[in-house]
């Protein structure tokens, strides 16, 4: 039907208030959430020790991994594009790390970033140069990058025996606050600056809001999205020296099971699947939402069959409360 | 012809919120017979034919079927009573075969019925045979061109039992070739007993197919005459009537001597070229016309032209390059090319100034703010939250919001396709008079529409664009009687 004509000829400034209200309540449903578990947890958790100081920081430190992970991919998905393969580059990067550390720890760090980066690239120009879907590209690439990370690892684990790079990048603590915990602070505090304040913030809403019209507004679309894949390999990258840190050793299968749990977090957070939409406070308050249930989980004795039958109904409950219908609502 | 007419509408009116489009609509058609509707844009002319279709519902006067009342539901209503309806955005599915999509909308029937592909293909085959419209039911409907889709929408629109079939703007994006095969069908059509309403804005179509002529201006039916009684001359005379006069002096001085702001220069200097000076404002039309606009502004390749910018040969191969040049594109498709409906007004605005606006990376939101709320007021929109999301705004001010951003830029050289299209009077002349403004500051406008009476009351001079090719300069003062007549060719007479 033509509906498009309708939208035209009918002036509907009218509700205009209200609906926007609407939306904007739903949006501040993430901290309600959020809040809701930890004092549902709190409560039923007490006797197993779910408030005890070792138990939080626990949870800070899971929920570290997953939001650093969480803010490359609220670009992504922001841009209206997806990224399969950054769990891939997360084992690369670690495993590249531990492998090169006995070079030094600069060369270790440098090494693993530059992977990333490549493994960005790669993806980025088959996306925006060749036009291939991204997730065509990234489910390509993250078999080639596991691939490489078996070989390059013998499919051993390669051991992290290097106590100042340990330190810095994961197990330390400063104070009582763990590193990995201050990594995250200024990886999401970069990154919302970054998505609100800048000119790539608006141009990364712009071109996955719609591809066309930021193009008529001068947007380089291709270029965006290409920085959109670079950003989160290199994200991807320093999760994979911090998962190195922090487990003392690298596998080639770390970061098998983050896909799931960090785009889970994203969209739990506001972020549209689809584009146009994202918020960085968001993703991290889904990422400690999302270690907040796994921790729960696990403390209250289930295993794991349960756990993941309970995760799958809390997280389906916490999108549906969340973000509603995920398709842009049309008029 | 019969007496009764097979489609009346009595006093038809019809309003959105405060634009009464529709005041009192009398309208006939007989059976065989081709009307054509003209008007110029916002005459009603679409929101009639929706009536018609069972799409909307009138809000007084009725509609009568072979003399008895018609209330539709629905679409599927008007459909079941024998009128179809081609719209002039087509609504193919391109991967489709053409008997696929002919029985798009019967598939609805039962989703668990078997479709039984072999009976489809003989249907659609002694359909297409029926109307004689030479189509292949097994093609692919994306390798299929322009025109060819066109007839199959209306063999879709003609696969169940039709007596009356509205046609709009049929014409509109055909060549030549693929236009005499219209003409074809329709006259077979007729022939064959069907009533057609053909909606229309080239005169050749009426002198070439249509027996009854009817002009809706402002909500009405100004006229309805017998084709064979009439001349080109004097439908033209009908329709130059309701040019709005124009409100402003028609001559203002420019300056000559500079170089001209925008050129277009053919490789083959038999052709006329193109010239845009400060202070002009200078109208394209014709069905090359929109994509000429998206070539210049570097959407597309501009084949057979040269572009030179205040005197100096440019290539522009990206939007962002023809921003940085000074030019801004208002897209007619608002909401394809348009808006990004997520944002917030202010940011659909600032669209195309962040990178501009960015202090050490930051954007200056103060300085952001104030431009914003300066082309608001300049806009007429000061009373609209630049925060919220634009979504929520009317389609005339989203309209207005891509204006600004145009401006935003502080460009010398805007480039508008259809603009006004969508927007009732008062915000059409709100923009003219921006337009205007603009152009007086010693900038240049340049306009594709096919809304000709706007041309002929807005632009210095006036172009045809079929193609990639550009027509010879129309000055406006020649009239604009005459103006319209070179802009529609000249009919061929009955």
């Amino acid at each position: 039907m033509d509906i498009p004509m309708q939208t035209t000829t009918a002036p509907s400034t009218a509700p205009a208030t209200p609906q926007g209200r609407a939306r904007d309540w739903r949006s501040m449903l993430i901290y309600v959430v959020f809040v809701g578990l930890f004092l549902l947890f709190a409560v039923t958790l007490h006797e197993r020790g779910f408030l005890s100081e070792h138990n939080l920081m626990n949870i800070a430190r899971q929920s570290a991994m997953i939001a650093i992970m969480a803010v490359g991919m609220t670009f992504v998905l922001s841009a209206a594009e997806i990224d399969l393969s950054f769990g891939a580059v997360v084992a690369l990067s670690a495993v590249t790390a531990a492998l090169l550390l006995p070079h030094g720890m600069l060369v270790a760090v440098a090494g693993a970033l530059a992977a990333g980066a490549l493994c960005g690239l790669v993806n980025g120009a088959l996306v925006s140069r060749i036009g291939i879907p991204s997730f065509l590209v990234t489910l390509g690439t993250a078999g080639i990058i596991t691939g490489i990370t078996r070989w390059l690892s013998a499919l051993q684990s390669v051991p992290v025996d290097h106590e100042v790079f340990a330190f810095i990048f994961g197990s330390g603590d400063i104070g009582p606050v763990p590193v990995l915990f201050l990594w995250m602070m200024m990886v999401v505090a970069l990154g919302h600056v970054v998505l609100r304040n800048t000119a790539f913030g608006k141009a990364v809403l712009a071109s996955g809001g719609n591809k066309l019209a930021a193009t008529y507004a001068g947007i380089k679309v291709g270029r965006v999205k290409m920085w959109v894949l670079l950003v989160n390999a290199l994200l991807a990258a320093l999760a994979g020296i911090l998962y190195a840190g922090r487990l003392h050793s690298a596998r080639y299968t770390l970061g098998e099971n983050d896909l799931m749990m960090v785009l889970t977090a994203v969209i739990i957070g506001g972020t549209h699947l689809f584009g146009g939409k994202g918020s960085v406070v968001g993703s991290l308050v889904g990422a400690l939402i999302m270690a907040m249930v796994n921790n729960g989980l696990i403390l209250m004795g289930l295993d794991i069959d349960q756990q993941l039958i309970l995760r799958g109904v809390i997280i389906i409950c916490a999108v549906t409360l969340t973000s509603g219908r995920l398709r842009r609502p049309r008029r | 012809m019969s007496a009764q007419p097979i489609l009346k509408a009595h006093d038809v009116c019809k309003q959105f919120g405060d634009n009464q489009v529709l005041r009192g609509v009398h309208f006939e058609l007989h059976r065989g017979q081709v009307q054509a509707v003209l008007g110029s844009n916002g005459a009603g002319k679409s929101v009639l034919m929706e009536i018609f279709s069972g799409i909307l519902a009138p809000d007084c006067g009725e509609i009568l079927l072979d003399g008895v009342p018609q209330v539709f539901a629905d679409a599927g209503a008007a459909r079941r009573a024998g009128i179809a309806m081609v719209h002039q955005e087509l609504s193919l599915i391109p991967t489709m075969t053409v008997a696929e999509n002919i029985f798009l909308t019967r598939w609805n029937d039962g989703w668990v019925r078997f479709v039984d592909e072999a009976a489809m293909m003989r249907a659609a085959n002694v359909l297409l045979a029926r109307y004689r419209i030479a189509l292949n039911p097994w093609q692919t409907v994306g390798e299929l061109t322009h025109g060819q889709q066109q007839l199959l929408e209306i063999a879709k629109a003609l696969s169940g039992k039709v007596r009356i079939l509205i046609l709009d703007e049929p014409s509109a994006n055909l060549c030549a070739a693929e236009v005499e095969l219209l003409y074809q069908t329709v006259r077979r059509l007729s022939a064959q007993g069907l009533a057609i309403i053909y909606i229309t804005h080239r005169l050749r179509d009426v002198f070439e197919v249509c027996d009854a002529l009817s002009i809706l201006r402002e909500g009405r039916i100004a006229h309805t005459l017998p084709v064979a009684a009439t001349s080109a001359q004097a439908v033209l005379t009908l329709l130059a009537v309701q040019l709005p006069a124009p409100a402003w002096p028609a001559a203002r001085p420019i300056a000559s001597a500079a170089p001209p702001l925008l050129q277009l220069c053919p490789s083959n200097p038999q052709q006329p070229a193109l010239t845009l000076r400060a202070g002009e404002i200078v109208g394209l039309s014709g069905s090359g016309a929109s994509p000429m606009l998206e070539a210049i502004f570097g959407l597309q390749a501009l084949p057979g032209y040269t572009l030179a910018l205040a005197g100096r040969a440019v290539q522009i191969r990206h939007p962002a390059e023809a921003i940085a040049h000074g030019l801004h594109l208002v897209p007619g498709d608002r909401r394809r090319a348009g808006l990004v409906l997520d944002l917030s007004v202010s940011e659909n605005i600032l669209l195309s100034l962040f990178e501009r606006l960015s202090t050490a990376l930051l954007i200056d939101d103060a300085r952001g703010q104030q431009i914003v709320a300066g082309l608001l007021r300049r806009l007429g929109l000061k009373t609209e939250d630049p925060a919220q999301e634009v979504r929520l705004l009317s389609g005339g001010h989203q309209q207005k919001v891509l204006m600004a951003r145009a401006l935003s830029t502080d460009g010398r050289i805007l480039l508008l396709d259809e603009p006004g299209s969508g927007m009732d009077v008062q915000a059409q002349s709100m923009l003219w008079q921006i337009v205007r403004s603009y152009a007086a500051q010693g900038n240049a406008v340049l306009i594709a529409s096919s809304d000709y009476g706007m041309l002929a009351a807005l632009c210095d001079t006036c172009h045809q664009v079929v193609g990639a090719d550009i027509g010879p300069p129309l000055a406006a003062a020649a009239g604009q009687q005459a103006l319209l007549e070179a802009l529609h060719g000249t009919p061929c007479q009955p």
